[in-house]
């Protein structure tokens, strides 16, 4: 090559990048212009339009989604050495792949389920980078590519704010009770004794729904970057949602034991105020014991 | 193969294409227009008669007058305003060609119970789930399960049955409790659910297998509740009065 062609593409080279442009100008027709199929006045035709917003949802539980996108591109890039040693090749179970998210989109969009299609577009994220480059690369992408399932916001997941407040005014009752604060219960309504009558509902914010949704996002991520084998990981995640509605019932217990003691205001300035660090720091605490646990070994002789 | 190859890209851009076409070819569903319902509510359901609750259109002055029979309000009487058979956040948020029939039916010495039907236009967001439309509009969900309302002959409706606490706060700062039931189902396809999830599946199995689209329809009775775990027989009778003259429209 001489010194004037240095920089210039080769013809195929060329044809590689208008290629790979036509294949993100095709994405972003599929998910941003044919996205959405739901209530398009007020969300238009995208997709991710449709995420953000229900991301905004009062119900606060879908916050962490605007977290989950840059936490997925910080573990594609601390792997970056490994994805550019991978062997390339052209896997057709990529491409089987391929086929079976696109028509995951079609069914979404026909259905009117946008999360099918948020599913798809993670799915495609991974699915593409396997049928160019091959099974090493699929297998690198496959965790920060999952991971983006945490930002698809399951609104559906609201049914059980129901009984996850039954669930935490109960066993608060009777963590009460033991502890020698008389307490009573009528659905989710608390009402302590031992002086004059108090009542306390456990709201639908106190369900501890927002907390099982961002922990176990959270707990995916701990449970990747701290174990190596997959049960451990596995077993990690999965105890992040008991953790999480543990985390809660200390959190209203808390609140609890607060008002019974110090008064109705300072129950709910301590509600308002600092409730939510309680169930995140009884939550990685458990964690971060629970990781441990596992990095030791629980049977003899194991490797961790 | 050489890795990321040209044909391999080409492929990929050939795929996406065709889904992109698929789409705009066949992304709409015919939509059937009848939900098997009457499509008005009964002026009178037994000793219950029933008037009609018109929003002003703006949405500061938020007022709610009664249709009177024979003196229809055609403005509102605090700031002259239009007025609207559904609520200014209702016109906002839901798709346009959502229908909301409303009435609240009285009687000397029986509970008020407030109806209201909405049929969901083209799109499926005209039905949301109803326990999160109770919790934007202020409502805490105390009670919450499924009861069988007798129907004759009829196998009995199942219908959600919720118990609602409703904190107001007074300007001066005080606080006054009131308490409701608010019980609801979804009819559409000549069938009933009250689960949400339910008719969410089956409208978008007949969305995707059929390429139409039943218009579904959510009932729903908001009445007063007199105390914790009262029982829902009063509301069950009315429903009992109500669902057959919806659901059984004259010819």
């Amino acid at each position: 090559m001489n010194p004037g062609e240095r920089g210039r593409l080769s013809g195929a080279d060329a044809a590689r990048v208008l290629a790979l442009g036509a294949v993100l100008a095709l994405l972003a027709a599929l998910f941003h212009f044919q996205g959405n199929a739901v209530n398009v006045p007020l969300f238009g035709r995208s997709v991710f339009r449709w995420m953000i917003a229900r991301w905004h949802d009062p119900s606060g539980a879908f916050m962490h989604g605007w977290l989950v996108p840059p936490v997925s591109a910080w573990l594609l890039w601390r792997r970056r050495r490994e994805l550019a040693a991978c062997p390339k090749r052209v896997s057709l179970a990529g491409l089987a792949a391929v086929v079976c998210f696109l028509a995951l989109h079609a069914l979404g969009v026909r259905a009117m389920l946008p999360r099918l299609s948020l599913v798809a577009f993670a799915g495609l994220l991974w699915a593409m980078p396997f049928y160019l480059m091959g099974p090493c690369t699929a297998g690198l992408l496959f965790f920060p590519c999952v991971y983006l399932l945490f930002c698809v916001p399951l609104s559906f997941l609201n049914s059980f704010t129901f009984p996850l407040r039954l669930f935490a005014s109960a066993a608060s009752v009777s963590i009460l009770n033991g502890l020698g604060i008389p307490c009573a219960r009528t659905g989710t309504v608390m009402t302590l004794g031992g002086g004059a009558p108090l009542s306390l509902d456990v709201a639908d914010a106190c369900s501890g729904l927002r907390y099982v949704l961002a922990i176990t996002a959270l707990g995916a991520l701990y449970a990747y970057l701290s174990q190596t084998r997959a049960w451990k990981r596995w077993t990690l995640f999965l105890a992040s949602v008991p953790f999480a509605v543990a985390g809660n019932v200390v959190r209203v217990l808390v609140v609890g034991i607060a008002a019974r003691l110090l008064g109705r205001e300072v129950a709910a300035g301590l509600y308002h105020d600092v409730s939510g660090y309680i169930v995140f720091a009884v939550v990685v605490a458990l964690m971060i014991g629970a990781g441990a646990a596992l990095n030791a070994g629980i049977r003899r002789g194991e490797k961790p | 193969m050489k890795s990321s190859g040209l044909g391999a890209l080409l492929t990929l851009v050939a795929l996406l294409a065709a889904t992109s076409l698929g789409l705009l070819a066949f992304r709409d569903v015919r939509l059937i227009g009848e939900t098997g319902l009457a499509g008005e509510l009964p002026a009178k359901i037994g000793p219950r008669t029933g008037r009609t609750p018109l929003y002003c259109r703006s949405e500061e002055c938020g007022n709610v007058v009664s249709d009177e029979p024979g003196a229809p309000a055609e403005a509102c009487p605090v700031c002259g305003s239009g007025l609207d058979p559904m609520s200014p956040a209702e016109r906002r948020l839901l798709p346009a060609d959502t229908t909301v029939l409303r009435r609240q039916y009285t009687a000397p010495g029986h509970d008020p119970m407030l109806v209201s039907v909405v049929f969901m236009g083209a799109d499926r967001t005209s039905i949301h789930r109803p326990q999160m439309c109770l919790e934007f509009q202020g409502h805490r969900i105390v009670e919450e399960r499924v009861i069988a309302v007798p129907l004759g002959g009829d196998p009995p409706l199942k219908a959600m049955h919720l118990g609602l606490v409703h904190v107001v706060q007074a300007p001066d700062g005080t606080e006054r409790t009131a308490e409701f039931t608010y019980t609801y189902w979804f009819a559409g396809g000549g069938t009933t659910t009250p689960f949400f999830m339910r008719m969410q599946m089956a409208m978008a199995a007949e969305r995707v297998l059929k390429s139409t689209a039943h218009r579904w329809a959510y009932v729903s009775i908001l009445a007063p509740r007199a105390s914790a775990g009262r029982d829902s027989a009063e509301v069950a009778r009315f429903i009992g009065r109500l669902w057959p003259l919806l659901s059984a429209p004259a010819p």
